[in-house]
């Protein structure tokens, strides 16, 4: 265990994780209904939507991700890549979620197959349950553990993931969104109280100015151009992310969706910055000797955090990051059970299926879930490009054929919406493989590229370039289907000032 | 104190108020959600009613 916790630390993370069991029971014991377990009945007020949405999109690998940038590149870790993708959010914040919630639909694939037929849905519910496998969650509560603990990082995740599979499964949304918010202020609060001590403690930014490298102002370093569209673009995965289109269904009303994500916006922010400048400062701690020169720049932010927190705020803080991991392995996994059980086994094998069965079914899918990505969390060893991949099929998948039909007033087929999701998915796989095949690994970014001259001049294809070829296959994929089949009904779609 | 130094320090006062007035907020809705949704109980007791047609109705475009 690192010498910086001590044992009242440890109660302190202790009383968190059974705090969290406790709400799960508490849930459990109301018998929540099939809407209330999926959606937390439809009414959630702003507050825990911003609670929900803000702690779950913050993962550790964000944490972990961001904070290692910040140590190696500094401040391009904030406005090169963080930050990058806020025009799209906005997006989602005014133009999608009051349309997703005034049309009052369940789950994301639902959209497809209420617009498309059950072929689409069924591509939509494999794509999200793929995308919310808690692989990359569960390996860093793992790694957490060994790190900080000295714990195995399996047995680390095993009982600490346990713990958020245990809840979810008594209390489905409603549980997730209360320990949602709890982890929401245990993050925001230590982080918030972590980075000034450290600040402090290390001599502000004018000692990270005095050991930084050239460049480690700069706003948005040396990243090709076209890498930080690529990067920007990852951040389009929010427009079809199951986890976000839950919580905007959950919402008591279309404002209340609009206004959480924004306020979200303006918090994800705030804390980005933190993380980033907690990279940047414990660099400054090594090149002054108080942190050890040997870490991981991986393990920096925790390590230099854990060092000058006292006694009793470690512990909340560890707490924090416990549940920054954990809210995302809830919510995540609760998405793939409602997939499983509202959008493949509703539809293909009991269409008239109980509120009972169906609540029952989603625990199957969750306990699914959260089995594959257990074992996928320690059988993959490039988890992070494991992730991008299952990110970029997801959105290369649905993305066209659910923008079709919120936005499109045009007529559409049903092969229209299967073709879509077919050859945006056939694109992705077949982009990957060309890029593995004829280009070569580059090990500062940890990607394939495949450089190649045309007439003299040269060009480098990157492997996360992938949506900038999918997406307009899918929607050539669309325009070729919808001229094929019988036409697909229109749903009722209200607009979002109805 | 540098301009990061600031903007870190803004941050941090922000994130800090921003936890603590959401978290407010959150214990009033709850509180709120919670005596509805018993007085509600309290009015419908133990009906095991099938709500899935409730939540989405007929899924029009299924081929099933």
């Amino acid at each position: 265990m690192s010498e910086h916790i001590s044992s009242i630390d440890l109660a302190i993370v202790v009383v968190y994780l059974l705090m969290m069991l406790g709400v799960g029971y508490y849930i459990y014991r109301k018998a929540p209904s099939l809407e209330e377990y999926l959606l937390a009945g439809r009414t959630m007020t702003t507050p825990i939507l911003i609670c929900t949405l803000a702690s779950t999109y913050y993962g550790l690998d964000v944490l972990f991700g961001t904070s290692e940038l910040a140590y190696n590149d500094g401040v391009v870790a904030f406005f090169g890549y963080s930050e990058l993708s806020l025009g799209i959010y906005l997006f989602a914040a005014y133009a999608l979620s009051t349309r997703l919630r005034a049309a009052r639909f369940t789950s994301l694939p639902e959209i497809l197959e209420r617009n498309y037929g059950l072929g689409s849905g069924v591509m939509g519910a494999l794509a999200s349950i793929a995308y919310s496998i808690p692989a990359l969650s569960l390996f860093a509560i793992g790694r957490l553990c060994e790190v900080m603990f000295g714990i195995d990082a399996p047995l680390g995740a095993l009982l600490l993931g346990g713990i958020a599979l245990v809840y979810t499964l008594w209390g489905g949304l409603w549980a997730v969104a209360i320990t949602d918010t709890i982890q929401f202020v245990l993050m925001c609060i230590t982080l918030a109280i972590a980075i000034p001590i450290l600040m402090w403690e290390l001599g502000g930014f004018d000692a990270v100015a005095a050991s930084a490298p050239e460049g480690y102002f700069a706003l948005f370093g040396g990243i090709p151009i076209w890498l930080m569209i690529a990067y920007a673009a990852t951040g389009i995965s929010i427009l079809v992310d199951p986890g976000y289109y839950q919580r905007i269904f959950a919402a008591r009303s279309p404002d209340q969706a609009r206004n959480a994500m924004l306020i979200s916006l303006v918090i994800w922010m705030a804390y980005d910055w933190l993380v980033t400048a907690g990279g940047m400062l414990a660099r400054a701690g090594v090149a002054a000797g108080v942190i050890p020169g040997d870490i991981h720049s991986n393990d920096a932010l925790l390590i230099a955090v854990t060092m000058a927190l006292p006694v009793g705020l470690t512990g909340v803080f560890l707490a924090g990051v416990l549940a920054t991991a954990m809210s995302t392995v809830d919510s995540y996994t609760l998405v793939s059970g409602s997939n499983f059980a509202y959008d493949l086994y509703r539809p293909l094998k009991n269409p008239n299926a109980s509120d009972r069965e169906l609540v029952r079914y989603t625990k199957y899918g969750i306990v699914l879930s959260w089995i594959l990505g257990y074992g996928m969390a320690f059988l993959f060893e490039r988890l992070m490009a494991l992730w991008v991949f299952m990110a970029t099929m997801l959105t290369s998948t649905v993305l066209v054929p659910i923008f079709v039909a919120l936005y499109w007033k045009g007529g559409r087929t049903r092969l229209s919406g299967l073709a879509s999701c077919i050859v945006g998915l056939a694109s992705v796989a077949i982009y990957y493989v060309g890029i593995q095949q004829l280009g070569t690994a580059n090990d500062v970014y940890g990607t394939y590229i495949w450089t190649f001259s045309i007439g003299g001049t040269s060009f480098s294809l990157w492997q996360e370039y992938a949506l900038f070829f999918s997406l307009p296959m899918s929607f050539l994929g669309f325009l070729v289907g919808n001229r094929f089949g019988s036409p697909a009904p229109r749903p009722e779609m209200p607009e979002p000032n109805e | 104190m540098n301009g990061w130094d600031i903007f870190t320090w803004l941050c941090s006062v922000g994130l800090v108020a921003a936890a603590v007035a959401i978290f407010g907020f959150f214990l009033r809705d709850a509180r709120s959600i919670l005596d509805r949704e018993m007085r509600n109980r309290d009015r419908e007791p133990q009906s095991q009613v099938d709500s899935t047609a409730a939540i989405a109705g007929p899924p029009n475009g299924s081929e099933s």
